[in-house]
């Protein structure tokens, strides 16, 4: 299955390029150029990573990052930065981000980490699987109360 | 007069950090559209190399994406330039208009980030003043800092400037103050130094929805 990447970012001329070279390395790519907008998206469907710009207007990176965590806690999600808000990625980090990267990022970077993130959330939900198969044989009766 | 120094240099140093600060930012947003456009190229051109079927419309496009934020970079860059040429000189005959253009120019991601526009209206002809224009910058970016936290609901603030017989008038319109509202206090009271200095008065009109600045042709420092 295709790796499914939300890039967030208001300047609209580096979301268009960056789509369209993930969609070109067999991303399943969405974009949004809001923090609002990404929110939404992120309740409705599901992503395995979101690259996301610390600094937008109407609504910022971490305040955005809390929202997407909170409707789905295993998104992955990468911080993008201008060097003057690296204090923000970190703060981002202690939220749960997976990992910053500073604009402009090396190619190899940015592919790289989206692979270790959404591998990270595959593993992830392995181990819920495995813990509610566990779960399911230990006691074949929670099925039924579940 | 050593305190008031420190005071000016405070605000100052802040208000070259804050700008420096942004006008970084938007350079480095420029090189990263460079850079992913650059790397979408060379990824057409291998894919291109290895399959066939390259579209040279498609190459010339992005090399025009490119040129352009090139060009958008160079700008940023040349308005930093003079904005720190505006230490050079402790005392100089500027045209406002042109410092007002400047600071709207400077305040691009700021603004962005409160979602204000900025326009700036000026006489045909040039409104000359002597006056520090380092600290007339700070002082006129206290006042645009201001407006863009207490914009209207429209977002988008005027800068008209007017030469009148002692000087020059500056009006920022658009911004909506409400009496009953606690906000930051204007003009703050540490600005106070730095009025005095450029003999400078900045009130908000009684209908609280502009700034007004009035400046002496002469700043007496």
């Amino acid at each position: 299955m295709k790796t499914r990447v939300l890039i967030v970012d208001d300047e609209q001329e580096f979301v268009e390029a960056l789509s369209e070279r993930l969609s070109l390395r067999d991303y399943d790519v969405t974009t949004s150029s809001s923090g609002r907008d990404a929110a939404e998206n992120v309740a409705q469907y599901n992503y395995d990573v979101v690259v996301l710009d610390v600094l937008m207007p109407d609504m910022d990176g971490v305040e955005t990052l809390k929202r997407i965590k909170g409707a789905k806690p295993l998104t992955e999600v990468i911080m993008l930065t201008g060097h003057a808000t690296v204090e923000t990625a970190i703060e981002g980090m202690k939220l749960g981000a997976y990992d910053y990267l500073m604009k402009p990022c090396k190619d190899d970077e940015l592919f790289d980490k989206i692979d270790k993130a959404s591998a990270k959330k595959a593993e992830h939900e392995e181990r819920i699987r495995e813990a509610k198969v566990k779960e399911i044989v230990s006691s074949p009766r929670s099925v039924l109360s579940s | 007069m050593g305190e008031a120094l420190e005071t000016l240099s405070e605000e100052g140093f802040q208000f070259f950090g804050k700008v420096t600060a942004s006008v970084t930012h938007e350079i480095k947003n420029a090189l990263a559209v460079i850079r992913e456009n650059a790397g979408l190229m060379e990824d057409l051109i291998s894919m291109g190399e290895r399959k066939g079927g390259l579209d040279p419309a498609r190459i010339q496009a992005l090399a025009g994406k490119i040129g352009k934020q090139a060009m958008k970079a160079d700008g940023i860059v040349q308005n930093m330039n003079r904005f720190a040429h505006s230490m050079d000189e402790p005392v100089a005959e500027l045209d406002l208009g042109d410092t007002l253009r400047l600071l709207a120019a400077l305040s691009g991601r700021i603004a962005a980030m409160h979602g204000v526009v900025f326009e700036t209206r000026v006489p045909d002809a040039p409104v000359r003043l002597k006056t520090n224009p380092f600290f007339m910058e700070t002082l006129l970016w206290g006042c645009l800092e201001f407006a863009m936290v207490a914009a209207g609901p429209e977002k988008r603030l005027a800068l008209v400037l007017e030469e009148v017989e002692t000087g020059a008038r500056i009006r920022v319109t658009g911004v909506r103050v409400a009496e009953e509202v606690e906000g930051p206090e204007f003009p703050p009271e540490r600005h106070n130094d730095l009025h005095r200095v450029l003999g400078a008065e900045v009130r908000l009109a009684p209908s609280r929805d502009e700034i007004i600045i009035e400046l002496p042709k002469v700043a007496c420092l």
